[in-house]
This record gives C-alpha cells, structure tokens and sequence, in this order.
C-alpha cells in the first residue's frame, strides 16, 4: 500500500469515527419516569396580538416527574450534598400541544425531558370527559419514538399533579409507588389489570368501548381501585365503575386473577379467596335486538376467613359456602351489567370486540348501532352461570365450637 | 492478504438457498405486517404470506429450470443465446439499473428506519454514505466471500428475530387472531400482491448460479431459502398481529421493530432489546445491499468489458447515493421501494418464463 493510500485510509477512518451528532451525556438526561396531563387552572390569554396563531381545541397542562439520580441511587451517601433531598421533582407547564410542552420545558431545565423510562401517564377526569380530547392527549406519546407502548395508563380522580408529588414511604419516586400498587391487582379484584399504552391505541382506533383503571387521590396517598368507562365513540369518559363494580367487571372480562369475595351465611359472613377464574360465552344472536349471551363463570380457591363456625368437612357446609359465594360473585356481576346496561349503556365488557372476533356477520350488521344510536347492547341480554368450587377450608375446619 | 484460503472460486449448495434468503430479506420484514394488515381482517393475512411463498417457491423452479439448461454458463452468456446479444445487452442493463435502484433503495430505507429510533440528529446523508462505504467495502472483495459471509450472518439473524418474536410471548392474546378466514378472496389477492413485493430477491439465481458446484441443486436450495423466510414471515405477522391487534399493526409504520421495543425481561439489559434487533437486522440489509451492489456491478461490467472494478465502484456509488436521496420524505421512499419491488416481480418471475420459453421453443441449449 502507498503512503498516500494509507494517508487517504487515515483521514477518512479519523473523520469516521470521531462525530457522533447523536451523543447525549447521560448527565444532560431528564429521565422523566411519569407524566400527568390536566386542564390548566385559569384561562390566560397570553398573546392576543397573535391573530393567526395556531389555536388547539383544548390547552394541556402537562406535568413531568424528573428523577434525579444521585438521589436515587442507595449508595448516594458518601459525599452527602445529594443526600436525603427529594428524589424527584416535578415540573409543571401549559400549552396548546403535549409536544411542545415537553420542548417548551427545556427552556426551564437543564436536563432534557427524556422519554424512554417513562412508566406512567395519569390523565385527569376532566381531560378524558371532554370528546375527542383523550385521544389528543395520547397521540404524542403514542406518537414520540421515545416512550414504550408498556407505558401504563390511568384516569385519575382528582389532579395528576398532585399523586405525582405525593410523598411515598415505601418507594423512593412516587411513580414507583402508584405503579408497585397497580400490580396488586394479582391480589384483589378491585382494581383492573394494568393497562398499557400500547392496549389504548388498539381500543381508540378499534371504536370499542373500555374501561380503564382509576387512580384516586387522597391526602397522603393514592388508591389504584374502580375503573373509567370509556365511550367507544369519540373517547371520552362516561362515568366510574365503584370497587364492587370493577370486581364484577374483572369477572365479565374474565380478568380476575386473584381476590377475595364475602359470602352470607346466615348472620354472619364467610371469607373466600378467589385463586382463579375461567369465563366463557355463548351467543344467541338469532334475533339482533335480544341477542342473549350466556356467561359460564367457574371459580375456584379456598376459604380465608370464616366468620360463621361451622364444619368444613361435612359436605352440605361445603355447598353451603359455594351457594353462598356464588350468589355474591352474581350480584357483583348483575350490579356491573346494570350500571353498564342501563345507566352509561356503553359496552365496557367488550362483547362487541367478542362478536367481532366470534361472529363477525352479526358484528357487521350492529356494529353502527352498538352501544350508540339504537344500542344493540342495552337490548341484549346477559344470563349468568356461576359455579364456584371450594378446594379447601384453609389450615383449620372450625376455629370455635 | 493471504489470510485464509478457500482454494476455489465454487459455492456449495448451502451458499445459494442462504443467499436466496438473505437476499429477500430486507426491508420488507420490518413493513409487511403492516401493509398486509390492511389489505385483511384479523389474522388471515397469513393465508397471502403461505400463497406467495408457493408462487415464489413456483418461480424460484422455473429460474433453476432455466439456468439449468445452460450450466456454468453466465446470465449475459446464456441471454445471448436465447434472445441474441443486442436484447441480451439491454435486458442486462435493465437489470443492473433495477439492481442499483434496489441497492439505494434498501440503504436509503436503513437510514430512515435507524434515524427514527436511533440517530434523530445525524445527517440521512450522512448514514447513508456510512452504509454505502461498507457496502463498497464489501463488494471491491470477491464474491464468493459476499455469499459466505451470508452464511455467516443467517444463523445469528435467525436466532434474534426468533428470539424477538418469542420474547412478547406475554403479550400475545389469541383474541386478537380472531375472526379466521372472513377476508373474501378479493383482498386476498391484493394482499398476495402485497406480500409478493416483500419476495424479491430470487432472481440473483440467476446470476450466482454459474458459481454452483452442483449446478443441478439449484433449484431445490433457493426453495429451501424461499421456505425459510416463508416460515419467518408467518412467524413474525402472527406475532405481530397477536400482540398488537388487526387495527394497530395496520397504524405502525415499522410494526416489526415495535414488536423488538415491546419485549420486556426481567433485568434491566434486556428493557432495550431493540439495539440487538436493530443490529442484526442491519446485518440483513448490509447483505441485500451487498449482492445487489453486486449484481449490478456485475451487469455493467458485462456490457462494457472493459475496466477493473473500481473503476466501476467510483462511478456506480456516487449514482447509488444521489438515488437514495432523491426521495425527500419518508412516504416518498415507500413509494420509491413499491415501484422498485414491481420491476423485481417482472424480473423475478414474468423475465424467467419468457426466456424459458423461447429456449425451449428455439431449442436452444447450453454446451453448444
């Protein structure tokens, strides 16, 4: 080889590899681990020369939770300065558009808002009420080439901002904190099964209804529990389902993993511990406005609580109990199917995406008048089946005689 | 260099069905999924997926019957001889401008995929003329060890993207595959032909061919590499429409490399899975560009005789990087590839039939 040749190799390799027009110093990172969107608090009109300005239906308050790692990190506490602070902090500012938003931010931080850890999104009550506006309020994230489509999802009562600046004892950022307890859901139906970024597109571009889960916020901490129904048509949210509603939905979904469910027997009450749950569904769909579902419901688990004493052992107690349970598993189904039926009449169970996939004829002939228009669905009718097993009493048959 | 010595200028039969493969996979693996989506309800779309690897696997007979009758005799030798040397001069090239399109075309998409995800700031010039230099790189060496270093990269190609598919087994619902079979045969056809554009890449058969030992198998190794990637692209759509749904993958610009995003394990390395995928799937396109580049090269360097190779290479590359950045946006690109991807279905399957057919006609025959 040349040394011109080797001269030429050298200058190109050197300009090769020494530019990077990427290159982000992971200290210059804003690692945003959540994000709260709601409606600013007072209407300012800010720049009212600007005629032709580009106007939004609708101004977002966007919320974003920075972590700040040195705060973080556990073995923070050598050099001190860092340590003890809040790990978090949160920074709060208006706009027509979430994107901008974001950008506008960093005129007020020297740490770029970086998306790809982002965990949760809580969107306030008012954002989704309106039509058409939760859908916006998604579209960058859904959007933006950072965020994940893991990203979980909530409807919050109350203000965003403030479970975000909640000050949890258990976790180090308050995002850990509401999403630790939004997996809780293995243990109590109460709450729905997380709900991902990724879920929402298919159900905005789907035009099925949904629920999504509820974050309630109180003084000093958040509650994961009951659920916002959703209006397949335009997005927006139509009312709450309670706890004992979102345990019936869990049921009709056939989302429950895991809970508890109190029985009557006599005056007192029995304990059962939900291990697991098997939904089917079976269609009748001969004439279009009665089209009857039948639900066969098939649960098991054992009992964790019994508060009225008898003998487990002795069969008739046994059936006694499953009676007893069955019966409450089907008020908190029927208490869900009226709340849906008749009051929202919107389908938040989904037996339209279930028509769609199982009897995609009849889907076609009542998807335009589903739960909107001439709603096929408050017309139709639900039967439950429920059958319970009891696979044990627990450690003990009686704890008193 | 005298590293390593392979002592022959011959390929195998494992060469040819590994480059068929890995010469139609390219772009197309990561928009299928979503152009298919589209055309069919729920998960029928692999119904087109297994239709067109029959028709490729059809095409991929009649190229081998084809280069068959002429054994070790070279596409510009062979055209000759059926159709006479002017029309042979122009079929060749035809080919090495369709081959140099496709060749800037798969390099331009490589820029716009990795600048979405991964380079939002660096220059698409920039990316591109990197890629390029490699390519170059690749195609100043021989050729055999273009078709070895295929074999090369298949098996670590395969093992991730089956390892990325598998990986959102969590995610998968078997909902989201209903309903079967309603998609009526109409918009089966049209997503035959949109599969059918993710399946160019069989006609280097008929250019490498010349280098096989046992000229008789090649046939039978070019339907093995057409099965495989069959297999992969049901694979990947079924997935793809399991975890994301019907109405979503049709939304998703790269479906594929969102599937490689939404992977979630355990332990924080693997959170970014997507950098693999996005390497070894680089690894892919880097061999599609190669041959093509190749092939092209090739082509020209039939028709004009003269000249060493790079002399070919700085005239040819400069063209391949003002094609590639001709077209100013994203939805451009596609388009581009689209038209691109017709002219290989001509090339690949309508140019072999006739000039089987007039072979046979004209009784022409190798060893003449």
């Amino acid at each position: 080889m040349g040394k011109s040749h080797k001269l030429v190799l050298i200058v190109m390799v050197l300009v090769s590899i020494t530019g990077c027009w990427d290159r982000v110093e992971i200290e210059e990172r804003g690692f945003v681990a959540g994000v709260g969107i709601e409606l600013p608090e007072e209407l300012q009109e800010e720049n009212k020369e600007d005629k032709g300005k580009p106007k939004g239906k609708q101004r977002y308050a966007l919320t974003y939770q920075f972590v700040i790692p040195a705060a973080v990190s556990p073995q923070s506490g050598g050099g001190g300065g860092m340590s003890g602070g809040k790990p978090f902090i949160n920074l709060t500012s208006t706009g027509d558009s979430l994107f901008s938003i974001t950008r506008q931010l960093a005129t007020r931080t020297s740490r770029t808002p970086f998306l790809e850890h982002l965990m949760v999104i809580l969107i306030s009550e008012e954002v989704a009420r309106k039509k058409g506006n939760f859908a916006n309020a998604v579209d960058f994230f859904l959007r933006y080439n950072q965020t994940r489509r893991s990203t979980e999802v909530f409807i919050v009562e109350g203000s965003p901002t403030k479970a975000l600046s909640l000050d949890p004892n258990t976790e180090r950022l308050s995002v850990n904190y509401i999403e630790s307890v939004s997996r809780n859901h293995i243990r109590t139906g109460r709450m729905l099964k997380p709900f991902h970024l990724g879920q929402l597109e298919q159900k905005l571009l789907a035009e099925t209804s949904f629920a999504i889960p509820r974050i309630v916020v109180g003084k000093s901490d958040v509650k994961v529990a009951g659920a916002a129904v959703m209006h397949g048509k335009g997005n927006r949210l139509v009312g709450w389902l309670g706890e004992e509603e979102t345990e019936g939905l869990n049921f009709l979904k056939n989302e429950m993993v895991g809970g508890v469910i109190e029985g009557q027997i006599e005056d007192n009450i029995i304990v059962f511990e939900l291990r697991n749950s098997k939904r089917r569904i079976k269609v009748n769909d001969r004439d279009l406005d009665n089209i009857k579902f039948t639900f066969d419901i098939d649960v098991d688990g054992t009992i964790g609580e019994s508060l009225e004493t008898m003998d487990y052992m002795k069969l008739s107690n046994d059936l006694r109990a499953q009676r007893s349970i069955e019966k409450e598993i089907k008020r908190l189904c029927e208490e869900t199917i009226q709340k849906l039926k008749d009051d929202f009449k919107v389908d938040a169970i989904e037996l339209g995406e279930y028509l769609k996939h199982h009897r995609p004829e009849t889907w076609e002939k009542v998807k335009k008048n589903w739960d909107s228009g001439k709603n096929y669905f408050s017309k139709s009718d639900i039967h439950l089946n429920v059958n319970v097993i009891l696979r044990n009493p627990g450690v003990i048959t009686e704890s008193e005689t | 260099m005298n590293s390593f010595e392979y002592g022959d200028k011959e390929i195998g039969f494992k060469e040819i069905a590994v480059g068929v493969a890995s010469m139609i996979l390219g772009v197309s693996i990561i928009t299928l999924p979503r152009g298919l989506a589209a055309r069919t309800n729920g998960s029928d779309g692999w119904i087109s997926i297994l239709i067109t690897g029959v028709i490729a696997c059809l095409a991929a007979s009649i190229i081998a019957a084809l280069v068959n009758r002429f054994p070790r005799q070279s596409f510009f030798q062979y055209t000759s001889r059926i159709v006479s040397k002017p029309i042979a001069y122009v079929i060749t090239f035809l080919f090495g401008l369709y081959f140099l399109a496709l060749s800037a075309f798969v390099i331009r998409m490589t820029a716009n995929i990795s600048s979405m995800y991964l380079f939002v700031q660096t220059p698409k010039e920039v990316l591109v003329l990197t890629f390029l230099l490699v390519t170059v790189y690749a195609v100043a060496g021989t050729r055999v060890a273009i078709l070895r270093l295929n074999l090369m990269f298949m098996p670590i190609v395969l093992v991730v993207a089956a390892g990325v598919v598998l990986m959102n087994f969590s995610f998968f619902d078997y909902e989201n595959l209903w309903p079967l079979l309603t998609t009526d045969w109409k918009d089966s056809l049209l997503g035959i032909r949109e599969t059918m554009l993710s399946f160019i890449g069989i006609e280097v058969v008929l250019f490498y061919a010349m280098y096989m030992n046992r000229p008789k198998k090649v046939g039978k190794a070019s339907i093995i590499g057409i099965g495989l990637i069959t297999l992969l692209y049901l694979f990947i759509y079924v997935f793809c429409i399991g975890v994301f749904s019907n109405e979503v993958t049709q939304n998703i610009i790269y479906p594929t490399v969102e599937l490689a995003r939404e992977v979630q394990v355990p332990g924080q390395f693997f959170e970014r899975f997507e950098s693999i995928f996005f390497t070894v799937w680089l690894m892919t396109i880097f061999n599609t560009a190669t041959m093509a580049y190749d092939i092209a090269l090739m082509s020209f360097r039939w028709i004009f005789r003269k000249g060493k190779k790079i002399v070919y290479l700085s005239i040819l590359s400069p063209i391949i990087l003002l094609t590639a950045m001709t077209p100013p946006t994203l939805v451009d690109s596609i388009r581009l590839g689209t038209q691109i991807s017709y002219a290989g279905v001509f090339f690949s399957l309508a140019l072999p039939i006739i000039l089987l057919l007039i072979a046979k006609v004209r009784g022409v025959k190798g060893d003449g």
